[in-house]
């Protein structure tokens, strides 16, 4: 991405600077407990792309309060999806759909 | 396909998702007479595979599963109706949920109901996680680290979860709803409901919060600071 302030030179780091060497875009720190937070939504959901679902892995290989966390969050909300699944809509309801229909068609 | 061939849509090149939007929120285009014959075989080959998601997702919005039949109803017939705008093949279930949402809005909302208006400042991750290890320390007990959810999944119900859910502000509910329980994916439920998709995110991150504080409520426990319920029916 390229940053355009006003009165200044766009500063991509990526750019050729004399005074510092090529650098790469921020990468994520895997160090970083806030990091890999601020991805647990997303990371729970599914939501992040493939690279962005392994940087997260990697920090979470590294930081096991981070592992256990997250593992909870995730055995948590599928033991939750579980349950509520086992809930399906009554079959008289079905019965009564399915006949609706054709009623109406003719 | 006969339903799609036989009336060329004008707007085919809009957005096919707000050409459904837009119509079903207005009266049919076609009146019965004319409209295209649905083989209700084909509907309920692509419809019926999402029923029971329809059905939770309508006893949530409606707190009973007589108001949820109907909805349930209202929402199959409208979508019967409008079935020559659906391509087969194409997202079944987040067309449905639309559907639902809107005549849920129009005909079945009642006075909207105003959570009680919590504080979502102090709201921290890992409520449950971290109420359950501060809870076994205390205990002098040793922190089941192996599954520490079992102690929540064990003990609250289907019912528990949905009461939990149903107390919720309003807009927090349906993103949790729908992307926790249905498995929808953040770009469905912004079209479903019809907002940004950081909005999804914003909500489903407080309503998660939320709802884990919930939760340790229904355990019977309190909050840290001592006040019980803030997450009043």
């Amino acid at each position: 991405m390229v940053q355009q302030f006003m009165g200044q030179q766009s500063e991509n780091k990526t750019q050729a600077n004399p005074h510092f060497p090529k650098q790469p875009l921020p990468a994520f720190d895997y160090y970083s407990c806030e990091e890999a937070v601020k991805r647990l939504n997303d990371y729970l959901d599914r939501e992040l792309t493939e690279k962005e679902r392994e940087d997260v892995i990697k920090h979470l290989q590294i930081c096991r309060p981070c592992l256990e966390k997250f593992s909870f969050e995730e055995n948590l909300i599928s033991s939750i999806k579980l349950k509520v699944s086992s809930l399906s809509a009554p079959v008289e309801l079905k019965l009564k759909l399915s006949a609706l229909i054709r009623k109406s068609d003719t | 396909m006969p339903n799609n061939n036989q009336n060329p849509d004008p707007n085919s090149d809009k957005n096919k998702e707000e050409i459904v939007q837009s119509s079903v929120e207005k009266e049919p285009i076609l009146d019965d007479e004319t409209r295209p014959p649905v083989d209700p075989n084909l509907f309920e080959s692509e419809m019926n595979p999402h029923l029971d998601s329809l059905y939770r997702n309508a006893l949530r919005l409606t707190g009973n599963s007589s108001d949820a039949d109907d909805l349930v109803q209202d929402t199959y017939l409208r979508a019967y109706r409008f079935f020559h705008q659906y391509q087969p093949g194409t997202n079944g279930k987040a067309w449905l949920f639309r559907i639902m949402n809107t005549v849920f809005l129009n005909d079945y909302r009642k006075k909207s109901r105003q959570g009680d208006q919590l504080s979502y400042d102090e709201l921290e991750d890992f409520y449950l996680y971290n109420r359950l290890s501060e809870e076994s320390l205390s205990r002098e007990q040793t922190f089941n680290t192996a599954n520490p959810e079992d102690v929540i999944v064990e003990r609250v119900g289907i019912e528990e979860i949905q009461k939990a859910i149903g107390n919720l502000p309003h807009e927090f509910q349906e993103t949790v709803a729908l992307a926790t329980l249905e498995d929808l994916s953040y770009q469905e439920i912004s079209d479903i409901l019809r907002i940004p998709i950081g909005t999804v995110r914003s909500r489903l991150s407080r309503g998660r919060k939320l709802l884990q504080r919930a939760l340790w409520q229904f355990l019977g426990r309190s909050a840290p600071d001592g006040t019980v319920s803030e997450v009043a029916a």
